[in-house]
């Protein structure tokens, strides 16, 4: 038996898969807005068409893949997106990463606030997933974010 | 695995994605996520009874979840009726071996939701939960692609 057979776990990592209408404006809020990077595509069409890819943000990753019938964008179900589910990315530091993000051009969608011991910093994406970053931290429950007290992070 | 995760070796700010999905009956999903695919409850929040759950962690291996009872007022509520949960979206978990994961949910008396199948270099198990929220067990196969499950010849795992 493998060394790593015996000491790493064999369900290892959870990926959100989200079906997108307009890849390139969820390129621009994931990788532009948030930071993650691609390591990975598919432009089976053209090789300026990303129809699959795989994004990375420090440990974490998600997938995003475009609705596509007869031949471009299209297909995508009528339903409103995600409902009822968040992705939760852990952080170190979820106010520094609000502040990096925030000198790129993205605000978050929700107002920050502490919830069950964290800092929860929301966004939705241009489908409508709602993405929040947490980091744990000891300021009281339910305050919400003020620059002028928390600007500098936790 | 500690609540909240603990910080990664490599100092990444962001470390884990944890999957929080809104449920409209605690007790069904609890059943599918601990007794159907073997998760383990770590933390839980019963503000109000310690019979009605609120919220919980749970943990499989080297990942969580979270479950949270939609609320309305005073008790299990808040949903649209008819309104599809988890619409667009699949929760993927990357394995080492999803073949052997369905084994050990058929053993707890869990079928996938579908069979197995290859697809993009990786055996894909699916199931979904009883709040329609769709969740895959994957890992990588050299087994071509498109070839479905069969017991007789990859009843062993990959």
């Amino acid at each position: 038996m493998s060394v790593e057979t015996l000491t790493k776990p064999n369900v290892r990592e959870a990926v959100p898969f989200f079906g997108v209408k307009d890849m390139p404006a969820s390129l621009r809020f994931y990788v532009d807005g948030l930071g993650f990077r691609i390591t990975h595509d598919w432009t089976p069409d053209d090789p300026k068409v990303i129809r699959w890819c795989c994004l990375k943000h420090g440990n974490a990753s998600l997938m995003l893949q475009a609705y596509w019938q007869d031949g471009k964008p299209g297909g995508w179900p009528k339903e409103k997106p995600g409902e009822g589910f968040t992705v939760c990315f852990m952080c170190e530091d979820a106010l520094a990463l609000m502040r990096e993000i925030s000198a790129r051009g993205l605000a978050p969608s929700r107002h920050p606030f502490v919830g069950n011991g964290l800092w929860v910093v929301g966004y939705t994406d241009p489908d409508g997933y709602d993405i929040d970053f947490e980091s744990p931290t000891d300021v009281p429950e339910e305050t919400e974010y003020d620059p002028a007290m928390h600007g500098l992070g936790r | 695995m500690n609540f909240p995760p603990k910080a990664p070796a490599n100092g990444a700010n962001v470390h884990m994605t944890v999957p929080l999905f809104n449920v409209t009956d605690m007790a069904a999903s609890r059943e599918f996520y601990i007794g159907g695919l073997g998760f383990r409850q770590k933390l839980a929040w019963t503000p109000d009874d310690s019979n009605a759950m609120r919220w919980c962690w749970l943990e499989l291996e080297g990942v969580a979840v979270m479950l949270q009872q939609f609320w309305r007022e005073d008790g299990p509520g808040g949903w649209e009726d008819g309104q599809p949960l988890g619409a667009g979206m699949t929760i993927c978990f990357i394995c080492k071996d999803a073949l052997a994961v369905r084994r050990e949910n058929l053993s707890r008396g869990l079928a996938p939701s579908q069979p197995p199948f290859v697809g993009n270099g990786l055996w894909v198990v699916s199931y979904v939960d009883p709040d329609g929220y769709r969740l895959d067990f994957e890992s990588p196969t050299d087994v071509e692609e498109g070839t479905e499950f069969d017991a007789g010849v990859h009843g062993l795992g990959r």
